[in-house]
């Protein structure tokens, strides 16, 4: 299994998942054409994390913007989390978000709600 | 060539109040130049630096700039991905910026965007959160391009009904325009 690593462009994330640690960092602004075309590797990364090494998961998010489509990918990534988080493994997500940044909070607790794993809203 | 008086142009951008327009292909590579332009243009007029206006600003630009990219009747593929044509401009007074799109969509689709921009501009912020918060949980339809669920995102953000405007091309096209009215806070 590798890890995946993407820098960062003007309109997608920088992306680090470490299998090794399993902790996986997405960080700064999403909106490329085809959102759904970005996070597939991202996807696919997970099922093989799950399927081969099926350890803990850690999820540390500094985001900065998301577009609507961007948005629904990353909540269908986390609600993966949660399904993963349901079987009886280790989950976690820390949401950083900038002191005066209201709309990425209120993404935040959006996502935060509905969902039992453990979520934390982190200002910085 | 047709005369071209660039100085009446140059006034009717002026006098219109026009930060920034575009018009034409509004591939991936535009839109990211034109946030770039724009976030420069807006730190120049706003020696406040009021972040919490440009983020917005700058989140609708982009849903009203990609609506564009997937939704336009005049697209073409560019850099394998089929990219709409349109126009986008940014006006700013002292109260408030205007956010304007447009673009050519068939009779249908006006029909269908007409009655669901209507649909949206009825419910109260708090119904408005559980539809956004319904369509991010729903499941994607295939035909559809993008989440669903940028317009709902652009009336959230501005705190603004969706105004728009449909004018007839030709029989079968009709141009979609859709305006954001972005109150500043004072």
């Amino acid at each position: 299994m590798n890890n995946l690593t993407l820098s960062p462009a003007k309109d997608t994330l920088s992306v680090i998942c470490n299998h090794q640690t399993g902790v996986i960092e997405l960080e700064g602004v999403s909106y490329p054409q085809d959102a759904a075309d970005f996070f597939n590797p991202i996807y696919e990364w997970l099922e093989n994390y799950i399927d081969q090494v099926g350890a803990a998961i850690t999820l540390n998010l500094r985001i900065n913007y998301l577009n609507t489509s961007s948005t629904k990918c990353l909540f269908d990534f986390i609600d993966r989390l949660e399904e993963y988080y349901k079987t009886g493994q280790e989950v976690k997500i820390n949401w950083y978000y900038e002191q005066d940044d209201e709309d990425i909070k209120e993404t935040g607790l959006e996502f935060q709600e509905d969902m039992e794993l453990p979520f934390e809203l982190l200002s910085y | 060539m047709k005369s071209f008086d660039l100085l009446s142009f140059r006034q009717e951008i002026i006098e219109s109040k026009i930060v920034l327009s575009f018009e034409g292909k509004m591939s991936q590579g535009v839109l990211v130049s034109l946030v770039d332009t724009l976030k420069e243009k807006l730190k120049v007029n706003d020696q406040d630096g009021k972040q919490y206006m440009i983020r917005k600003i700058f989140a609708i630009f982009v849903e009203l700039a990609q609506n564009i990219q997937n939704h336009s009747l005049e697209s073409e593929i560019i850099d394998g991905l089929e990219t709409g044509a349109g126009i986008i401009v940014i006006r700013e007074d002292e109260d408030s910026f205007m956010l304007t799109s447009g673009n050519n969509i068939t009779v249908d689709a006006a029909k269908k965007l007409k009655q669901y921009c209507d649909e949206l501009n009825k419910p109260n912020a708090d119904e408005l959160k559980n539809l956004y918060k319904q369509q991010l949980r729903s499941e994607r339809s295939k035909e559809a391009k993008g989440a669903g669920i940028g317009l709902i995102d652009i009336i959230r953000k501005s705190g603004n009904p969706l105004k728009y405007e449909i004018q007839a091309v030709d029989k079968k096209t009709q141009f979609f325009t859709l305006s954001v009215n972005l109150p500043k806070v004072h």
